[in-house]
């Protein structure tokens, strides 16, 4: 399955939700549901906004698990 | 808008209406069979053991109104929820579905009462008609749903 680390990346950048959301332009709700690993889709502009907001790379906000590792 | 708001209103209006209608009915049901018989002339058999004609019938129109009284509740929690925009939940669902198996009950129940009044199975017919659409639309809300849950969970 994916992971999302989003609240790793946020944690090492020092931002909170808020900040991210209004950076993104996503509102707290759909952030939530995506740093809750409860999205079942994400958009590559959305992906693409928060890869600037968090001067990241993809893999450093998705991984692939394999379930027994969970 | 504005209009889509005035027909929600209508609707529940209507339902209402249809309701009270419906309580009404069933107060003066006895009243309305007898004089409905009288005036159409029917003879009916009196009783010689157990119930009388008059009697089946009025258990018959009885229970009718039943399914159809359930059916108005669910029409009504549906129009709630239309109003609120939760049509897409899995409660209207429900209500969909409630009222297409009350119509599918309906249909058994003028079936029955054909036997005494053949005009019945017309409106049988009909009510089969309408519960299988409503089945129909069951199945496409339920579709719409799940797309609607995943559109909700795309972020």
């Amino acid at each position: 399955m994916i992971v999302i680390n989003l609240d790793v990346m946020m944690a090492k950048r020092k931002m909170s939700l808020n900040e991210l959301s209004e950076k993104v332009g996503i509102t707290l709700a759909n952030l939530s549901v995506l740093k809750n690993n409860k999205a079942k889709a994400i958009r590559f502009s959305t992906l693409d906004a928060i890869c600037h907001a968090l001067e990241c790379r993809v893999e450093d906000i998705l991984e692939y698990r394999k379930e027994t590792e969970i | 808008m504005k209009t889509k708001h005035l027909s929600a209103i209508f609707s529940l209006i209507l339902a209402t209406v249809l309701l009270a209608g419906i309580l009404a009915v069933a107060c003066v049901l006895p009243l309305l069979t007898e004089s409905y018989l009288n005036l159409s002339g029917r003879w009916l058999e009196p009783a010689e053991h157990g119930l009388s004609d008059f009697q089946k019938i009025l258990v018959l129109l009885y229970t009718i109104l039943l399914p159809a009284l359930i059916a108005d509740l669910a029409l009504l929690r549906l129009l709630v929820s239309a109003r609120r925009e939760q049509v897409f939940e899995p409660r209207s669902i429900r209500c969909i579905s409630i009222i297409s198996w009350c119509c599918i009950g309906e249909t058994a129940l003028f079936a029955l009462l054909s036997f005494y009044f053949p005009f019945s199975l017309l409106i049988a017919f009909a009510a089969l008609f309408v519960g299988l659409c409503l089945r129909v639309v069951r199945h496409v809300l339920e579709t719409a749903a799940d797309l609607k849950k995943e559109n909700d969970l795309t972020v």
